[in-house]
C-alpha cells in the first residue's frame, strides 16, 4: 500500500459571527486520505467546502475540530511548504510584477539559490508560454495568462505535493488541455496532486480518484474508473456497419440474452473538435473549411 | 536620562503586557475548548518563540524588495517632486526673518516640512501595505510557502524603512544644499554647529556668617524662568561645570563661555549705557579667585553670541589659561594656569556679579555655558536627519504592527492619534501626571472632578467641599491617574526625536538628549512591536469570513 501524503481525520470547520455564534458548518466530519503519486479531485457544487478544505490543509484556516497530517506534518507546521506547491481558486499575485519577477520572488521565499532561480524561472515560463509576456506587469494580463503564471509560481519549488484550486478557471479549451497534460506529467515524476473542480470533464479526464462533497459532507469517494463504470452494461465500438450487419449483431446479442440498447455513430467531443480546430489552423493558416467539414482527426 | 531606570521601566511593561496577553490566551482558549485550547495555546507559544528567532535574511530580502518595488510602482516616490515644489514655493511658507538670525527660519523650514510630509507617508505605507495584501489575497500565495509570518512582519518594516530612507535622503540632501545657497552671506557663520557643555546655575547671596543663601526673585514676570540678582551687593549667580580637562580644547590658549542673561532695569538710568556684570573664576578648595572680565548685557536682547549684531561677536567670554590673581595674605598679582589652579577635580566654578546698584542681573542654568569647537552645520544637520529617520522606522513599525491586525484605515487612524499623543500631548499628560503623584492634587482636578466642576459651573481652582461625593471623585480619578500613568508607556514620546530646535538655533545636535533617547525609544517600541505583529499575523485566519 502506498504511503499518504495526506491525512484527514473528522475534519470540521465552523465559521462563526462576532459573538461566536455557529454562522456556517462549511465541512462537517470530513475524513480521506491522498496516496502518494495519485491526482486525487475534490469536487462538489459551490459552497460544498472544497475550498475551505484545500485552506485548513494550507494552514490559511484553522480547523474547528479534527486532525490534518500533510506530509507527515501538522497543518500549521510551515516547514511543510517546502514540497508543497499551490494554486489559489483566484491567481493572487502581485500584479505590479512581471512574470520573471513574480517567479524570481517566489523563488527566494524557497531560499533557492540564484543559479537554480533563473534555470527554474526560464523552464516555468516556457511551460506555461509565456515567454512572450514575461517583462510585462501582471495587472495587464488576461485572466488565462494569470492562471499560467499562477501554475508556475505553484511549481517554482518543483513540489512533492501540488494544490491546485480550480487550476483550469478562466483557461480556454487550448490551456485547459495543456493543464491537464502537465497534471498528468506531474502525475508521472511521482508528484502528488490534489485538485478541486466543479468542471466535471476536467476532472474525469485527469483524476485517479476524487471526493464528493456535499453540504460540507463527503458523499462519495473513490477510483473515478470504478465510480463511472456501467456495471450492467458493456460497450463496443467497431467500424460503420450497414443496417443488416446491424441486424445479424443484434440477433447474436439476443441469442446470447442480451439486448442492443443503443446504436449510433460515435462522435468526437467539442473539446477535441476545438483544438483540432486551432492544431490545423496552426499548420495552415490560410485553410478555411465548408459548412459541415471539419479538420481531419 | 538614567539608562539603567529607562530600561528597567521598559522591561516591567513589556513583561506586564506579555502577561496580560498570556493570562487573556490561557483563559479564552480554555473557555473556547477547555484543556485542549489551553494545549493549544502552550503550542502556538513555543511554536512563536521558534519563528521569532529563525529567521531567513533571503527570505526576509524578498519581501523587502517586494515592498519597495510595490511602493515604487506606486508611485510614493513622488512625494519628492511635491518637495522639491515647496521648495521653489518656500518664499510663501517662510514668515520675515529676525534681523539677527536670518538662517534660523529657513533651517526650520526645511526640518519642519520634511518631517511633516515624511510622516504621513510612512503612516499611509505602512498602514495599507497589509491589509491589501490580506484583502487581495496576495500575502495567502506568501504564507503558503514556506515563509514564517514574523519574517512577513520584518520584511515588510525593512521595506517600508527603506522607502523612507531613500525619500528622507533625497529630500534631506536637496534641503541642506538649499539651505546653504538661500542663507544670505552675512549669515553664513550662522550655520554651524556649537557644542555646549552646560553646567548647574543657582543664584546665591553671602551671609554675614559667609554662609550661601538661596535667592528665588522674580521681576513680575510670570513665564520667566530666571532668577534676579541685584546689583552691587554680595548676591551671585553661581555655575559650576563639571568633567573639564584639557583634552576637550586642543590646541586653544581660551576657553570660550556663552552666556544669554537678562537685565532688569528698576529704575531707566542712561538707556544708552549697557548694565554690566563681573566674571570671576574661583577654586572651591584653595579659595583663590581670579577676576575674568567684566561684560555688557543688554537687556533688549537674550540671544546668544552667533547672532549677528554688526558683524562683531558678542556675548562671548573669553577665558584664558594663563590667568593671575592675588592670593590671600599677598599683596601682589601671581600667575596661575587654569586648569592646575582652578578647575579641581574636573569641577569648574564661575561666579556672576551684577555691578550696576539697583539694576539686576537675571540668570538661570543654561544661561552661562562652555563652548567646545564648533563642528560644520552638517554635523548637526545629519544628526537631526538621523534623529528623523528614526522617527519613520518608529512610525513604520507602529504602522505595520496595527496593519497587522486592523484594517487599513483604522490602523492609519490608530497610529496617527499614536503619533499626535506623542508629539503634542504627552508631555503636558506628563505634567499632570507629575503634579498627581508629586503633589497629590493637579489643577482643576482629573476627568471626574473636572467633568463635575463643569457641570456646577466652577472654576478650575475654586476648592470642592469636603464631603463623600468629593471623595468619591478624587478616588476614580486616582484609579483614572494611575491607569494613566501605566498607559502612558505605551505612547512614544516624539518631540525627543525632534533636532531642529537644536540647529535652527546653531547647536549640534545631543547625543544624550536626542539621538541615544531617540535610539532607544525606537528599539524599546521594534521589539514588542514585532512581537505583537507576528501573534497577531500568526493567530489570524487569513481567509476568515
Amino acid at each position: 500500500m502506498s504511503e499518504s501524503v495526506i491525512e484527514i481525520r473528522n475534519l470540521t470547520k465552523i465559521y462563526r459571527d462576532f459573538w461566536g455564534r455557529a454562522k456556517v458548518k462549511a465541512v462537517n466530519s470530513l475524513s480521506l486520505e491522498v496516496k502518494k503519486g495519485e491526482i486525487f479531485g475534490l469536487l462538489g457544487p459551490n459552497g460544498s467546502g472544497k475550498t475551505t478544505t484545500l485552506k485548513m490543509l494550507l494552514g490559511l484556516l484553522f480547523p474547528t475540530e479534527g486532525e490534518i497530517k500533510i506530509l507527515g506534518k501538522q497543518a500549521h507546521d510551515v516547514s511543510k511548504n517546502e514540497k508543497i506547491g499551490y494554486l489559489p481558486e483566484e491567481s493572487y499575485l502581485y500584479r505590479f510584477l512581471n512574470a520573471d519577477e513574480t517567479l524570481e520572488f517566489y523563488g527566494r521565499l524557497f531560499n533557492m539559490p540564484a543559479s537554480l532561480r533563473k534555470e527554474r524561472r526560464d523552464k516555468l515560463i516556457e511551460m506555461v508560454g509565456l515567454q512572450h509576456a514575461r517583462k510585462r506587469q501582471l495587472k495587464e494580463y488576461s485572466k488565462g495568462m494569470t492562471r499560467r503564471i499562477g501554475l508556475a509560481q505553484a511549481l517554482i519549488n518543483d513540489p512533492e505535493l501540488v494544490i491546485l484550486d480550480e487550476p483550469t478557471s478562466g483557461m480556454d479549451p487550448l490551456g485547459t488541455r495543456e493543464v491537464k497534460d502537465l497534471i498528468l506529467k506531474l502525475r508521472d515524476q511521482g508528484k502528488t496532486v490534489v485538485m478541486s473542480s466543479h468542471l466535471l470533464a476536467d476532472v474525469q479526464d485527469v483524476c485517479d480518484r476524487i471526493a464528493i462533497l456535499y453540504g460540507g459532507e463527503l458523499k462519495v469517494l473513490g477510483d473515478v474508473k470504478e465510480l463511472l463504470e456501467s456495471k450492467g452494461e458493456t460497450q463496443l465500438v467497431t467500424s460503420k456497419l450497414d443496417p443488416s450487419a446491424l441486424a445479424e449483431v443484434e440477433a447474436v446479442l439476443k441469442k446470447h440474452g442480451a439486448a442492443l440498447r443503443s446504436s449510433s455513430s460515435p462522435t468526437a467531443s467539442l473539446e477535441e473538435l476545438f483544438l483540432r480546430t486551432v492544431e490545423e489552423s496552426k499548420a495552415r493558416p490560410g485553410r478555411r473549411y465548408a459548412p459541415g467539414e471539419t479538420p481531419k482527426a | 536620562m538614567n539608562f539603567l531606570s529607562e530600561i528597567t521601566t521598559w522591561l516591567v511593561v513589556v513583561l506586564a503586557l506579555g502577561a496580560v496577553a498570556g493570562l487573556t490566551g490561557i483563559v479564552t482558549s480554555w473557555l473556547m475548548a477547555g484543556t485542549r485550547g489551553v494545549k493549544m495555546f502552550a503550542g502556538v507559544l513555543s511554536r512563536g518563540i521558534k519563528d521569532l528567532v529563525l529567521l531567513s535574511p533571503r527570505r526576509i530580502f524578498a519581501i523587502t524588495s517586494l515592498t519597495v518595488r510595490e511602493s515604487v510602482r506606486r508611485k510614493a516616490l513622488w512625494i519628492g517632486a511635491v518637495f522639491l515644489l515647496l521648495f521653489m514655493f518656500a518664499g510663501w511658507f517662510i514668515g520675515d526673518a529676525k534681523e539677527s538670525t536670518p538662517a534660523k527660519p529657513y533651517i526650520s523650514f526645511v526640518m519642519t516640512t520634511t518631517r511633516w510630509m515624511l510622516l504621513p507617508v510612512a503612516v499611509l505605507l505602512s498602514c495599507w501595505g497589509l491589509p491589501a495584501d490580506i484583502r487581495d489575497r496576495s500575502l495567502h500565495t506568501v504564507v503558503t510557502k514556506p515563509v514564517r509570518r514574523s519574517e512577513v512582519v520584518l520584511g515588510r518594516i525593512a521595506g517600508y524603512v527603506a522607502v523612507m530612507t531613500t525619500l528622507l535622503l533625497g529630500v534631506s540632501l536637496v534641503g541642506f544644499l538649499w539651505v546653504q545657497r538661500v542663507v544670505p552671506e552675512r549669515a553664513q557663520r550662522q550655520l554651524v554647529s556649537r557644542v555646549p557643555i552646560g553646567g548647574s546655575g543657582r543664584t546665591v547671596k553671602s551671609t554675614s556668617t559667609e554662609e550661601l543663601e538661596e535667592i528665588r526673585r522674580n521681576v513680575g514676570d510670570q513665564l520667566d524662568i530666571r532668577q534676579f540678582i541685584e546689583g552691587a551687593t554680595t548676591e551671585r549667580a553661581i555655575f559650576v561645570f563639571d568633567e573639564i580637562h584639557e583634552d576637550l580644547f586642543p590646541g586653544s590658549d581660551d576657553i570660550r563661555l556663552e552666556y544669554r542673561f537678562e537685565a532688569f532695569r528698576s529704575y531707566k538710568g542712561d538707556l544708552n549705557t549697557e548694565i554690566e556684570f563681573a566674571a570671576e573664576v574661583v577654586n572651591e578648595k584653595t579659595k583663590a579667585r581670579a577676576a575674568i572680565g567684566v561684560y555688557p548685557v543688554n537687556e533688549f536682547s537674550t540671544e546668544f553670541a552667533h547672532v549677528l549684531n554688526d558683524g562683531k561677536e558678542e556675548n562671548l567670554i573669553l577665558l584664558s589659561r594663563k590667568l593671575t590673581y592675588i592670593p590671600d595674605g599677598a599683596d601682589a598679582p601671581i600667575e596661575a594656569d587654569l586648569f592646575k589652579d582652578f578647575i579641581v577635580d574636573g569641577q569648574l566654578k564661575v561666579e556672576i556679579a551684577c555691578l550696576d546698584s539697583q539694576q539686576y542681573l537675571g540668570a538661570n542654568s543654561s544661561d552661562l555655558f562652555i563652548r567646545l569647537p564648533d563642528r560644520p552645520f552638517a554635523s548637526g544637520f545629519w544628526k537631526s536627519i538621523f534623529a528623523m529617520w528614526l522617527a519613520l522606522v518608529l512610525t513604520v513599525t507602529i504602522g505595520t504592527t496595527s496593519s497587522c491586525f486592523l484594517k487599513g484605515p483604522v490602523s492609519t487612524l490608530a497610529t496617527t492619534g499614536l503619533l499626535v499623543l506623542g508629539t503634542f500631548l504627552k508631555t503636558g499628560l506628563l505634567s499632570r501626571l507629575n503634579d498627581f503623584f508629586l503633589q497629590g492634587q493637579t489643577l482643576g482636578g482629573g476627568p471626574v472632578e473636572a467633568f463635575f466642576r463643569t457641570i456646577w459651573g466652577m472654576n478650575e481652582s475654586s476648592p470642592m467641599d469636603a464631603s463623600p461625593t468629593t471623595a468619591a471623585i478624587q478616588f476614580i480619578d486616582g484609579v483614572v491617574f494611575n491607569l494613566l500613568n501605566v498607559f502612558q508607556h505605551l505612547i512614544p514620546s516624539l518631540t525627543v526625536f525632534d533636532g531642529t530646535p537644536y540647529i535652527a538655533n546653531g547647536f549640534d545636535v545631543p547625543l544624550s538628549t536626542c539621538i541615544l533617547p531617540s535610539l532607544f525609544i525606537t528599539i524599546g517600541f521594534f521589539i514588542p512591536c514585532y512581537i505583537i505583529g507576528y501573534f497577531a499575523l500568526q493567530l489570524r485566519e487569513l481567509e476568515a469570513k
